[in-house]
């Protein structure tokens, strides 16, 4: 039973709507509806791969081309905004998206790493190497001077090791909890990556504080560096299946059972770890589209604030939207600790969940507002046909009905010059909005 | 269409106005405005503007700017020139002679709050030459969208509406705009009865009084009294307490305030006065305004710090206290322990002086440029005091060394340079750093010259002061408050920092980069326009100057 | 390793609302609607007086000669302080706690500290609200552990709140987070444009049930339910409580305490702090305005309470990461000492003073030496207010104390 058999579109199981922009939401930030049923035409093999295409995307490129100016300005919700901005503008968001797990994964702070400059070029690693081979995005990881910073690898020299960046090595970015190795091995790769160092904002080997002797990690022997560690912990079985199952949840759903992890573990290997060949498998596959994998998922912040953003077209001030996000629980470039952020259900506290409905109410009050979806509300010819437009747009439509006559209510007693703002505030109290 | 570019092309017709406002037995324009209007402002006396504007500098230097060329190649301009077309098919004649014609004679706009909203009741009215010619004007506007006008009666006369918010009617010669309806059958009151209104009231003549004679371009009325206007008590933060205190307090006496606008061929000007008209301010020692190189503006005020401290319990709110008072304790580091009120700020004369200057090679690198700011005060006995700020500015690069050391960067140490005959303490650093910080670029520097004391946030900047106060270098001084800006180098320091602006609309507007930098552009060339501008306050009056290139 | 753990400290958010069980909390708050005003129960109000608050200058004890000797400046003069026993009386600026105390509604414990005092500020404080004197860094709250107590706060919606900041203070930390930080009642409240007509209808649509119990939408829902219906119990801004309170940073923080514990959202513990206690120069002045400030704010709280019979709900307690020399130095201040006195008041409080008043002649490394160790103040009000078994919060068994 290959766990990643592809989806087959039947009678019983169509390739529908509600397929397709679970797909668009999953792999980038949702999409309009034009964009959903040309999604749907194109039938599930062409929307994958087109997902995976590379295009020309010149306001994105002009924007990423500004992060030192931005980071220059020394103010992370600067930084913030400037990233919040590329997310929405993105004509191809899957990049942007990978570049946000991959901020949780290779979790680093800007309260404490300081230099914004480094942050920016650790947020482009992501973007660069995220989609390919993940042995590629690890070496340059390792290597990255925003993320020794955080992790102490200054202190870790010969004779006084320092095991920080060495066990988060292990532990949170290849292998995992009990993911085979052992403290001797944490100690041994320690030693190897002494010397591994950050000089004025560069990352430099400094032999000089580098202990040449060799070293046993996870059975293999050698007298390794940083580079070679972090070979010998992605090619292990272990972090094949370690990764693929963090993307898989962050991707598909929560709780995959341990077969699945070890098919999704193998699968990965076979793909050679690339990452991109992965989630093509797993953006086709039946796994992806079983019931218990759609409309499952909590949208965290960042996703939250970029969805609606984009689906509005509205123009706010992202600096703001970046204080939404973070007032939420998710402020980029500052993940809580060198975990990341846990996700799921721990987004939804009773401050956070108000937050979300706060940004809702705010985004309505926003310049920029009368853009495509509130033009569209305006100009439909009753209270239902308003109420099914926000609802289309947003929530793939499926809310109960007592939920919606509500809405009808609500937006008949507003009138048309005020409905499409209050339709939009309310729309923070249905779950639906919020899980996707 | 971006309102900018309306406004722009459309300066000449609106600033079309004549004479005085009251002639021919009809009541002035401030006769038809209710008396209960808390804002009104009024343009008139501009018939020769006109003529003033065509050929003048600032026509010329707008045609010549880029900005006016872009314009015409936008989209914008297309739409313009399209609604000016229509206009000409509709109305039988070009937009700006038909309302040059309507406003011939005036055109002023009145405010009134309206209790639980937001947006104020406003009331527009325009006098021209001929009632004749204003009817017929209404009558085509009321031909558009015909059928949703409905015409009712006031007093007789007859009043057009259409929707809630727009109100129409013709009295005598002067055409009569309102957003409510309310406003617009009181005017037409107004009107029957032969004026009174506005111009009746006692707060409004006391403010005309001395405008009428002058024959300015415009006039702005604000009734405080009537707005039921309050200016705080306590101003939030203590700089803001000792920057406006004595002004709140004028502002909080006055019932009224009051604004003229006269236009000269090299810019314009704005004479402003709230209360009785300002005692006229005696003459004192002037405050020093320098000119130093890439000077991009100076604030200059004068202010009795020792008071201010004594009396700061009744200034400043209790919030603010507790802050001040940690300031003093932190202050004392400087000055080995000795108390701020009686010992350090009894040392230094009222003079308080701001200069900023644009460096001569901004640093490097994708970040802001700030330009060079100093602070300068002036001692009563600069031989015993002077010193002990040398002193203190010592104690100033040990902190930040501390400081700096505490990051893992590179000390400063204190060098003295000669400039001029001048010493001139500052700070360099031992290594230069591979990156620095916007605050880490700071060169603190400090110089005495006669009875001066400069500390500036760079070593050219100190020096150019010193030696300009030195050499007694001094602009024409006056005894107010006053603020000046050099409109060129105020370009300049901008325009290095252009990417930084393009991103700072990206980041708060979320314009897309194409659209970013072409506001900036814009921004850019209109400021090009400028030759700079003065500002004097004084607690009672305002004059704020704009001159042209 | 520090800093990392530092961040580690700084989470945002807590943990769903929801207990596992899913369906219980939507019936609590059915029945707590049915009910009308929810009885709110028991809550701790912890007042951190951040930066070492000079406690000599504080309680004073007038009649020491040392104390007039060794602060020739700063020593507060016998005809100005305000006596409330023979041998202590409290800075003249504490009309408040003065009045309270001999009201019965003040305890002041004296001597307070901890074995190998810690001058450090970070250190110190991490220590007082950790209760772990011994260890490493990186370990929860003690109020954060007694929130995972399943008595201590059963069913409340929102369990411990640390108001006036977005940065959730050691001492309410733990795994599972049961704490919110909130910089003000504002974040806990519907955004005000929201109008009545959509404020009206937002309950409506989390309140049918979607699918079955356990999935990720119903548990959504429920906590969209509960999150509404706590923010709905909050008082319209401006109308939080009918007494005075004066205009000062603290009163105002204690003022939304009152307000969200009379929401009846169930919270039980509350820390709010006030800054600035670090005096090593001209202390006279400061120390005077934060004193002032302190016991305005919470007299006002305390009589907010009585006044709707309510005095017997909230217990308060002010600690201080460490107090000050009993020596001035040579700036008008005083530096880092080490024990220093704190006080519990409101409700239930047995007033009066506990603990012996530290040692002026005989000092520990020129500061005044601990009688009561803070574990045991703790100790005293875990059990005693709260209810909960102190031994395992606090790893340890700590001789309790009479105040309460």
């Amino acid at each position: 039973m290959d766990p990643l058999a592809p989806f087959e579109p039947s009678a019983a199981e169509p390739w529908d709507r509600r397929r397709a922009a679970h797909l668009l939401r999953r792999a980038g930030f949702g999409a309009g509806a034009a964009e959903v049923a040309d999604a749907v035409r194109a039938g599930p093999e062409r929307a994958v791969a087109a997902l995976f295409e590379e295009g020309d995307d010149p306001e994105h490129a002009a924007t990423l081309a500004l992060g030192n100016a931005v980071a220059a300005r020394e103010d992370v919700a600067d930084l913030q905004a400037w990233w919040l901005l590329r997310m929405v503008r993105a004509q191809r968001p899957l990049r942007e998206k990978l570049a946000l797990f991959w901020h949780g994964h290779f979790a680093t702070s800007a309260a404490k790493v300081g230099d914004l400059r480094l942050l920016a070029r650790q947020n482009r690693l992501f973007l660069e190497r995220g989609l390919g081979p993940f042995e590629e995005l690890l070496r340059g990881a390792a290597r990255d001077p925003a993320l020794l910073l955080y992790l102490d690898s200054n202190a870790n020299r010969r004779g006084h090791p320092n095991e920080n960046f060495a066990r988060e090595l292990m532990e949170l970015f290849t292998l995992g909890l009990g993911g085979g190795f052992g403290e001797r091995d944490v100690q041994e790769a320690a030693r190897a990556c002494t010397g591994w160092h950050v000089r004025d904002g560069s990352f430099r080997f400094d032999e000089a504080l580098h202990d040449p002797a060799p070293k046993t990690v996870l059975g293999a022997s050698g007298a390794w560096t940083g580079d070679d560690v972090a070979r010998l912990c992605a090619r292990r079985p272990e972090c094949a299946r370690f990764v693929a199952r963090k993307l898989f949840v962050f991707f598909a759903r929560e709780d995959p059972e341990p077969p699945l992890v070890e098919a999704l573990g193998e699968r990965f290997r076979a793909e050679g770890l690339h990452v991109g060949r992965f989630l093509r498998a797993l953006f086709r596959a039946r796994t992806f589209y079983e019931p218990r994998a759609m409309g499952t998922r909590v949208k965290g912040p960042v996703e939250l604030v970029v969805e609606v953003v984009r689906l509005t077209g509205a123009r706010p001030d992202f600096r703001a939207l970046a204080r939404a996000a973070g007032a939420m629980g998710q402020s980029l470039f500052q993940p809580p600790n060198v975990k990341g952020w846990d996700g799921g259900r721990r987004w939804l506290s009773g401050a956070a969940l108000l937050a979300r409905l706060s940004f809702l109410a705010r985004l309505a009050e926003a310049p920029g507002w009368d853009a495509p979806l509130a033009r569209r509300v305006d100009g439909a010819a009753d209270a239902e046909a308003a109420v099914d437009a926000v609802l289309e747009a947003t929530v793939d439509g499926a809310v109960p009905e007592g939920a919606r006559r509500r809405l009808v209510e609500l937006a008949g007693r507003l009138g048309p010059v005020e409905r499409a703002r209050g339709l939009f505030r309310a729309l923070g109290a249905l779950p639906e909005l919020h899980v996707g | 269409m971006n309102p900018r570019f309306v406004a722009l092309a459309l300066l000449p017709a609106l600033l079309a106005g004549a004479g005085p406002a009251s002639d021919n037995g009809e009541a002035g324009l401030p006769g038809l405005v209710p008396a209960n209007a808390g804002v009104y402002f009024e343009l008139r006396g501009t018939g020769r503007l006109v003529g003033d504007f065509r050929g003048s500098r600032l026509e010329k230097r707008l045609l010549e700017s880029p900005l006016w060329k872009r314009f015409q190649a936008a989209p914008e301009h297309d739409q313009l020139q399209f609604a000016l077309l229509w206009f000409e098919g509709h109305f039988g004649q070009r937009a700006e002679r038909t309302l040059a014609d309507a406003a011939s004679e005036g055109l002023a706009l009145a405010l009134r709050p309206v209790p639980g909203r937001a947006q104020p009741g406003a009331l527009l009215l325009a006098r021209g030459a001929s009632a004749a010619r204003q009817a017929r004007l209404i009558e085509g506007f009321r031909k558009v969208g015909e059928a949703e006008w409905k015409t009712t009666e006031v007093e007789g006369l007859p009043v057009h509406a259409r929707g809630p918010a727009l109100h129409v009617a013709l009295l005598g010669r002067t055409i009569a705009l309102s957003s409510h309806a309310g406003l617009l059958a009181e005017a037409v009151r107004l009107h029957a009865r032969g004026g009174g209104g506005l111009s009746a009231t006692e707060g409004f003549r006391s403010a005309a009084a001395g405008a009428r004679r002058r024959g300015s371009a415009g006039f702005a009325f604000l009734d405080l009294a009537g707005l039921g206007a309050r200016v705080p008590e306590l101003l939030p933060n203590p700089l803001l307490a000792l920057l406006f205190a004595e002004h709140a307090r004028a502002l909080r006496a006055a019932p009224w305030v009051r604004a003229e606008l006269e236009l000269t061929g090299a810019g314009a000007v704005l004479q402003s006065s709230w209360g009785a008209p300002a005692a006229p301010a005696r003459a004192r020692d002037a405050i020093a305004i320098p000119v130093v190189p890439r000077r991009v503006g100076a604030a200059a005020v004068r202010r009795d710090l020792q008071a201010f401290w004594e009396a700061r319990e009744r200034l400043v709110p209790p919030t603010a206290l507790a802050g001040l008072a940690q300031f003093d304790t932190t202050l004392s580091i400087f000055f080995s322990g000795r108390p701020l009120g009686d010992e350090l700020l009894s040392e230094l004369e009222p003079d308080l002086l701001l200069v900023a200057a644009r460096e001569e090679q901004p640093a490097p690198g994708p970040g802001p440029r700030l330009p060079g700011f100093a602070l300068v005060f002036r001692l009563r006995e600069p031989d015993r005091f002077g010193p002990r700020l040398e002193v203190a500015f010592q104690t100033l690069l040990g902190i930040i060394n501390a400081d700096r050391g505490q990051k893992g960067l590179e000390p400063f140490r204190l060098e003295t340079t000669a400039v001029d005959g001048l010493e001139v303490l500052t700070m360099r650093p031992l290594a230069p750093d591979p990156h620095p910080t916007l605050e880490g670029s700071l060169r603190w520097s400090a110089v005495r010259a006669r009875d001066r004391f400069v500390l500036a946030s760079t070593l050219g900047l100190a020096a150019s002061l010193g030696t300009a106060f030195r050499n007694g270098a001094l602009e024409t001084p006056g005894p107010e408050d006053r603020l000046v800006l050099d409109g060129p180098e105020l370009r300049r320091a901008l325009v290095e920092n252009e990417e930084q602006l393009v991103v700072d609309e990206m980041l708060k507007k979320g314009s897309t980069r194409a659209v970013a930098e072409r506001s900036i552009r814009d921004f850019l060339d209109l400021l090009d326009l400028f030759a700079g501008a003065d500002v004097a306050v004084t607690p009672g009056s305002l004059r704020l100057e704009v001159r042209l290139r | 390793m520090e800093p990392t753990r530092r961040e580690f400290l700084s989470v945002l958010a807590g943990v769903p609302l929801l207990s596992a069980t899913g369906r219980a909390a939507p019936l609590f708050v059915r029945m707590a609607r049915a009910a009308g005003r929810a009885r709110a129960g028991r809550a701790l109000v912890v007042v951190r007086l951040q930066g070492g608050n000079d406690g000599l200058n504080t309680v004073v004890p007038f009649r020491a000669d040392p104390y007039f000797r060794l602060r020739r400046s700063l020593a507060l003069a016998p005809g100005a302080v305000r006596r409330i026993t023979d041998d202590l009386a409290l800075h003249p600026e504490m009309a408040g706690f003065e009045s309270l105390f001999k009201d019965g509604r003040l305890a002041v414990v004296q001597g307070v500290g901890y074995p190998g005092a810690d001058r450090s500020h970070f250190r110190s404080t991490e220590i007082w609200e950790s209760a772990d004197v011994a260890g490493g860094s990186a370990r929860a709250g003690w109020l954060g552990r007694c929130l995972c107590h399943p008595d201590a706060a059963r069913g409340s919606i929102l369990a411990g709140a640390a108001l006036g900041t977005s940065e959730l203070p050691q001492a309410l930390v733990a795994d599972p987070l049961r704490a919110t930080a909130l910089a003000s009642l504002e974040e806990f409240r519907l955004p005000a444009g929201a109008g009545d007509a959509v404020r009206s209808v937002l309950p409506d649509l989390a309140a049918e049930e979607r699918g079955e119990a356990g999935g990720t939408l119903e548990r959504v829902r429920e906590t969209i339910a509960q999150a509404l219906d706590a923010s709905a119990r909050l008082p319209a801004e401006g109308r939080e409580t009918g007494a005075a309170y004066p205009d000062l940073p603290l009163a105002r923080k204690l003022r939304e305490v009152a307000a969200l514990h009379r929401a009846g959202l169930g919270t039980r513990v509350f820390f709010v702090t006030l800054d600035g206690f670090d005096t090593h120069a001209r202390q006279a002045r400061t120390h005077a305005l934060l004193l002032s400030e302190l016991s305005r704010s919470v007299k006002a709280f305390l009589d907010d309470f009585a006044g709707d019979g309510g005095g017997d709900e909230v217990l308060l307690l002010t600690f201080s990461e460490f107090g000050r020399r009993v020596e001035e130095n040579g700036s008008g201040g005083t530096d880092h000492g080490a024990a220093a006195p704190l006080f519990v008041a409101g409700g239930g409080v047995k007033g009066g003073v506990h603990g012996a008043h530290p040692s002026l002649d005989r000092l520990v490394d020129g500061d005044l030496g601990f009688g009561v160790d803070f574990r045991s103040v703790y100790a005293t009000v875990l059990r005693r207010w709260l209810g909960v078994d102190p031994a395992p919060i606090l790893g340890g068994s700590f001789p309790e104390l009479d105040f309460v």
